[in-house]
């Protein structure tokens, strides 16, 4: 009995460390990003494919997104609520690393490449498109809990 | 070799240099086809329908015009943000011109000089004297202008802004904006009828082509395209050509890899015609019997017989071909 209750306090007590250990983190949060599925844009015929449209993440975990595009259209790629609920660590593109405090737009006007490494700091469900382009299917979301 | 001989060798050599020098005089029209991805232009003979030469340019050359005259070529180096002038005749550079950053597209006045260029990333209207490379004006319009059209009494300068999704309307006698109409989704061409009556714009992403008339500066009429087997959004609408006679319109679709023939009275679709893959920009030749088209996937150009409405060649030229001219 005693045991049993022991066993259920250490869960109990194990839990509500697992769930407040964000919370409570310590540490560089933006270091061994974990890397997503690349965001490919202006894929197929008509040039308004998109790779992935959905991503799940997490609040006080380091990631980077590789975004390319094709160039068959032009992309203005934005996601403002996004931007402002992230800590942005870097953008890189080539050889090159900009470190700035935020993003409004990456604008695709031809094929590219550029990598973002962030951490979401507030959850919620933000949207991500290229901009005018949202009817033709050049959207999706970033879904951080 | 003997005298009789000597004489005859003579004469050959001389009807050889007489040879020479009639060609320039019966000169087929050529066509001039900038490669976006190559950095370079193909000059096409349009009789014999041979890349004759390939000739480098600045880095992303895109828009691409002739002098009234048919003896320069003007091309946007977008990446190298000027305009380059070249010598139709002998294919050299002869100058570069100012344009603010990144011209896409530009339009010449009928008489020659200014050049109205759009520079897409400053969101101005860059007025050039191509003789003497002076800033004649700086327009601001929408964000990021592309399309240029002049009407062809010059009093007009339209251009198309590819974000703002308007045609602005310039006063070409004080630069100024008088106009603005709103159009569909990401605007390309800007095309004056030769009447000076209709004002054709196209809309890629829209998927539609607006029909102004520059009376009232009011749509008339947008067209829309339906192919059967070719997904809606597949269907971008972007080159736009008028025959001169006012009866046909030709219209490019981008990835659906069709121009449309649209009857420039009724303002009907009258038939679609299979081309290259990713069809941009059309050009016609001087005597309009042919039309071509640049095909930025399959980096080839087509060929349609204007009163046939047939597609009869493909040329293949450079990678990722944008703009085309014919001179005579």
């Amino acid at each position: 009995m005693t045991l049993r209750l022991n066993t259920a306090l250490a869960g109990t007590l194990a839990a509500l460390l697992v769930t407040s250990g964000a919370a409570f983190a310590a540490g560089d949060l933006t270091l061994k990003p974990t890397e997503l599925k690349p965001l490919e844009l202006g894929l197929g015929n008509a040039g308004y494919g998109v790779s992935e449209t959905k991503y799940n993440l997490e609040t006080g975990k380091a990631y980077s997104l590789e975004l390319s595009s094709t160039g068959k259209k032009e992309c203005a790629w934005q996601a403002p609520d996004f931007f402002k609920s992230i800590f942005l660590r870097k953008v890189e593109v080539e050889e090159v690393e900009i470190k700035a405090i935020g993003l409004t737009e990456i604008e695709f006007e031809k094929d590219g490449e550029a990598e973002l490494f962030f951490v979401p700091i507030k959850p919620g469900t933000y949207s991500w498109y290229c901009k005018g382009m949202e009817e033709r299917g050049m959207k999706g979301e970033f879904i951080v809990k | 070799m003997n005298r009789q001989s000597l004489l005859s060798t003579s004469l050959a050599a001389l009807a050889g240099l007489m040879l020479v020098d009639a060609i320039p005089a019966e000169a087929s029209p050529r066509a001039f086809v900038t490669n976006e991805r190559d950095h370079t232009m193909s000059v096409v003979d349009m009789a014999t329908l041979k890349v004759t030469d390939t000739i480098k340019t600045g880095r992303r050359p895109r828009g691409i015009i002739a002098s009234p005259d048919g003896k320069l070529i003007y091309v946007c180096a977008s990446d190298d943000n000027r305009v380059e002038v070249y010598d139709a005749a002998t294919l050299k550079l002869v100058k570069t011109l100012r344009s603010g950053p990144d011209p896409e597209l530009f339009v010449l006045h009928p008489s020659g000089n200014p050049l109205y260029i759009a520079n897409e990333d400053d969101n101005m209207v860059t007025v050039v004297n191509v003789e003497n490379n002076d800033l004649i004006a700086e327009i601001p319009v929408g964000v990021e202008p592309e399309g240029m059209g002049i009407s062809p009494d010059g009093k007009y300068m339209v251009n198309t802004s590819e974000t703002t999704n308007m045609a602005h309307v310039v006063d070409t006698s004080n630069n100024e904006i008088i106009e603005n109409i709103l159009v569909d989704s990401r605007p390309r061409i800007a095309e004056f009828s030769k009447d000076g009556k209709q004002l054709w714009v196209s809309a890629e992403v829209g998927g539609t082509v607006a029909v102004i008339d520059p009376a009232t500066w009011k749509i008339i009429k947008k067209i829309s395209f339906k192919i059967p087997g070719v997904a809606d959004d597949a269907i971008q609408p972007v080159g736009v050509r008028i025959t001169k006679d006012g009866s046909k319109a030709f219209i490019a679709l981008g990835p659906a890899n069709r121009v449309a023939v649209v009857n420039a009275k009724t303002l009907e679709v009258e038939k679609y015609l299979l081309v290259g893959q990713r069809v941009w920009q059309l050009g016609f030749t001087p005597d309009e019997k042919f039309l071509l088209s640049t095909n930025g996937n399959s980096n080839d150009i087509s060929v349609i017989d204007v009163a046939d409405e047939k597609v009869t060649k493909s040329i293949t030229v450079g990678r990722l071909p944008w703009g085309v001219v014919v001179v005579p």
